[in-house]
């Protein structure tokens, strides 16, 4: 088991995306999952995907997270990944999992190899029925930087809460009001980042993301899928304007607080 | 005839269908947060971008205009949306939104997950339907949509018909591109716009039109004071001959001074009251609005509330339809305004009835006194209305004129005026509120000066309510009553709403209210102190 976070979107870069036998609808096409807005969705008239992804070359992905979605608990997924691009030889393959997603978790799913796997083509199965139309905001995946030190303890999650609750003083009456969505979040800190991580994969999250985009924070890549679905965060890993900065805190390590809120 | 087909296939007017059908309007679709419309939705399976930052206002007050009447612009306070991808830029640099139409709708949260969060668009609540004012540019590559009411379509020309000036009844070349005359109702004095001599039937004769269509009646013409005798005949010295139809009249000589008329023009299809005369200006004239750009039934109460009949006459000079509305409007302090729907509405803010509203303490978020608006404080102690308003006060009067004189060179009769003996005994400072009323009759000036004196007589005040009921419903003018343990609103209060602010997002409704005395429900129980509750709350009736 190890914390990870996904940094490097190679479907952001993919050369095709396309439908393999279904169609998604012409008013909310599959350019909506390039829109960095989760709410932007593509939708399928008929509740079931066939989305087939060309990367254009061979590249590492671990993780697959299908984010801001329609899907309910009992919806099917199926990842398949590899060089063939009939998927009769497969690098990975999920097999058909239940979603196990709700709101709660944002409707995201998310999918993780336990180790990784090389490939360049990707067919995503989904068939969600019950709803029927399956919505989906964004497709990310890539490779996941699975930290060599776990996360130290005082490790926080919860959710912004962006609901009102105005009390009148004097009579005592109050009028809560509920926002759109309570976002999840979550602070932790990396107390051991090792110089090999701090030169390598931090440094490319900076380069990467900027405090523009938008990363998966994994708090646990062992985690059900159920538990993966509500505790991954999908949102950004640094504030415009504050140092993003990794501090040299011992002889050996770096050092680093996050603090993450989802992107609803 | 997209496409081309045989020859002679097509009569050889034929247009094509781009011809015919409006081209490059592009709906924008933008949400506080993305929403998507379901299959059964119209439009079905469109996505509404998240582009708006913090929440929209939506408000409008009558405050200014209350006691003294007019328009009232509702504003959208310069909500701001995301433009960093650019999209807005043409809107902004070309203009190509303002004047269009702009919905605003809210759907309710139910089902997070689901795109169109469980509420379907036909299911949303229309929190307002108005036209777009502008859109400019704003820091952090963001753009302001400021979006106002359809009373934005009265800034328009009241008058479309325009003299040629091509001789005849189209005149001379001196008014060539001024409007024709309009007269609504009954109008006393009026200065006719002379054409010049046109022949009409009885030779060339000096002509005058009073009207743009038909009149009922020219009751009276002056040369300097000095009436002619209608005939139905060639006209001759001292005589003139009315042309209804056409709503002109003939002198038999040339004047020699100053010439003004009586007319009775009617207000087309609707009733000559202040109601009426607003509804023939905007829907027959200016902006031409159709019945479904009204809100008819408003019109309908104002004639109920404000019942006097009026007149109003503008000659061949430019005006638009806002200026013309202002007029009649300041004339019995009445309002007019748009409403949340997209459709012009009017109210009277003096008009009695039923509470529309009930807001008790366990739904009052908050409430403070507010000071009342210059126009009313410190309460007058006399209420003057004007009547019969004459149109052309004459200062060259022939010596001949020895009845009416004084009629004629006054700007009108009255005023009529009412005095409130509380206010006139409580407070030193005695102001007068004076309406140009354009009543045709001295009772229907004396009735509105009785109601505005009423509602002084009362001792009104103004507050300031916060709450999260009755969220896009509440229209300025709506009566309604508040009960509230302080600033002595324990038995409850009638009051009119003056103002309101509805923040959409935020589930909040701001009213601005001023007490009335004569909202009649709910009940009233008297308590055994004498007093009058409602009943708002069973444990302020307690």
């Amino acid at each position: 088991m190890a914390a990870a976070i996904l940094y490097d979107d190679v479907i952001a870069g993919a050369v095709f995306i396309g439908d393999l036998g279904t169609a998604a609808t012409g008013t909310m096409p599959l350019s909506n999952l390039a829109d960095p807005q989760p709410r932007v969705r593509t939708r399928w008239a008929g509740g079931v995907a066939s989305i087939y992804i060309d990367l254009g070359a061979e590249k590492v992905v671990a993780c697959l997270a299908l984010i801001s979605t329609n899907l309910e608990a009992s919806a099917d997924v199926q990842w398949r990944f590899g060089n063939d691009a009939g998927f009769s030889f497969n690098e990975y393959d999920t097999g058909a999992v239940f979603a196990v997603t709700s709101a709660a978790a944002n409707g995201n799913v998310i999918l993780v190899n336990p180790t990784s796997a090389s490939g360049r083509y990707m067919l995503i199965d989904i068939a969600s029925i019950g709803s029927g139309v399956l919505d989906i905001g964004r497709i990310v995946a890539g490779p996941l930087w699975r930290l060599r030190y776990a996360p130290a303890y005082g490790m926080e999650e919860g959710r912004q809460m962006l609901d009102r609750r105005d009390r009148n003083e004097l009579t005592g009456a109050e009028f809560p009001v509920k926002a759109v969505m309570n976002p999840r979040t979550t602070r932790f800190n990396l107390p051991l980042i090792t110089t090999a991580e701090a030169t390598a994969e931090h440094r490319a999250i900076l380069d990467t993301l900027g405090a523009t985009g938008d990363a998966l924070w994994v708090p646990n890549d062992a985690l059900s899928q159920s538990e993966l679905n509500r505790r991954c965060i999908w949102g950004g890993v640094a504030q415009p304007g504050s140092a993003a900065v990794a501090a040299r805190s011992n002889f050996i390590a770096h050092s680093r607080g996050f603090t993450m809120t989802e992107r609803g | 005839m997209e496409n081309f087909g045989p020859a002679n296939s097509y009569p050889p007017t034929s247009l094509p269908g781009s011809f015919a059908a409006v081209q490059g309007i592009t709906v924008l679709r933008m949400a506080s947060a993305g929403y998507a419309t379901s299959s059964a939705d119209d439009p079905a399976d469109t996505a509404y971008s998240p582009r708006l930052y913090g929440d929209i206002s939506v408000s409008q007050s009558a405050v200014d205009a209350f006691g003294i009447g007019g328009r009232v612009a509702m504003g959208i306070a310069e909500f701001e949306v995301a433009n960093a991808d650019s999209a807005l830029n043409n809107l902004i640099a070309y203009g190509t939104a303002d004047g269009r139409n702009a919905v605003i709708r809210v759907v309710p949260v139910t089902a997070l997950q689901a795109s169109n969060y469980g509420s379907s668009l036909g299911s949303a609540t229309l929190a307002f339907r108005g036209v777009v004012q502008r859109v400019d540019g704003g820091a952090k590559q963001r753009a302001r949509i400021t979006i106002t009411d359809m009373s934005e379509r009265l800034a328009t020309p009241l008058q479309v018909r325009k003299y040629a000036g091509t001789g005849g009844v189209e005149g001379d070349a001196s008014l060539t591109g001024a409007p024709h005359p309009v007269a609504l109702g009954d109008v006393f004095n009026v200065t006719p716009v002379f054409l010049g001599n046109v022949e009409l039937g009885d030779g060339a004769l000096p002509t005058y039109a009073v009207n743009y269509r038909a009149v009922t009646g020219i009751s009276a013409v002056r040369m300097r004071g000095v009436e002619q005798a209608s005939t139905g005949s060639a006209p001759t010295v001292g005589q003139y001959k009315p042309w209804l139809s056409s709503g002109m009249f003939q002198l038999g000589s040339s004047a020699d001074g100053v010439v003004s008329c009586d007319v009775e023009a009617g207000a087309g299809d609707y009733s000559a009251t202040t109601g009426g005369l607003i509804r023939s200006l905007i829907q027959d004239l200016g902006p031409q609005l159709a019945d479904a750009d009204i809100q008819i039934e408003a019109f309908e109460l104002m004639d109920t509330d404000i019942p006097g009949a009026v007149g109003w006459y503008r000659g061949a000079e430019e005006i638009t339809a806002a200026a013309a509305v202002d007029e009649i409007l300041a004339g019995s302090g009445a309002v007019l305004c748009g409403g949340r729907a997209g459709t012009v509405r009017t109210f009277d803010p003096f008009a009695a009835g039923d509470a529309q509203f009930a807001l008790a303490s366990g739904t009052i978020l908050d409430l403070e006194p507010v000071s009342k608006p210059p126009g009313i404080s410190p309460l007058p102690h006399k209420v003057a209305v004007d009547w019969a308003r004459n149109w052309t006060p004459l200062t060259d009067m022939a010596a001949v004129v020895t009845t009416d004189r004084r009629r004629l060179t006054s700007p009108a009769s009255g005023p009529v005026r009412v005095t409130s003996p509380g206010i006139t005994t409580r407070v030193l400072q005695q102001r007068e509120l004076r309406l140009p009323g354009l009543f045709t009759a001295e009772s229907g000036a004396s009735d509105r000066a009785a109601r505005i004196a009423a509602y002084f007589e009362a001792s009104p005040r103004m507050f300031r309510v916060t709450t999260d009921r009755y969220l896009g419903r509440i229209e300025a003018g709506d009566l309604g009553a508040i009960a509230y343990p302080a600033y002595g609103l324990d038995a409850g209060v009638g009051v009119v709403v003056l103002a309101w602010e509805e923040l959409l997002a935020g589930r909040r409704l701001v009213l601005t209210v001023s007490t009335v005395p004569w909202v009649t429900i709910p009940p009233l129980v008297t308590g055994g102190d004498g007093l009058d509750y409602f009943i708002l709350d069973t444990d302020v009736v307690a």
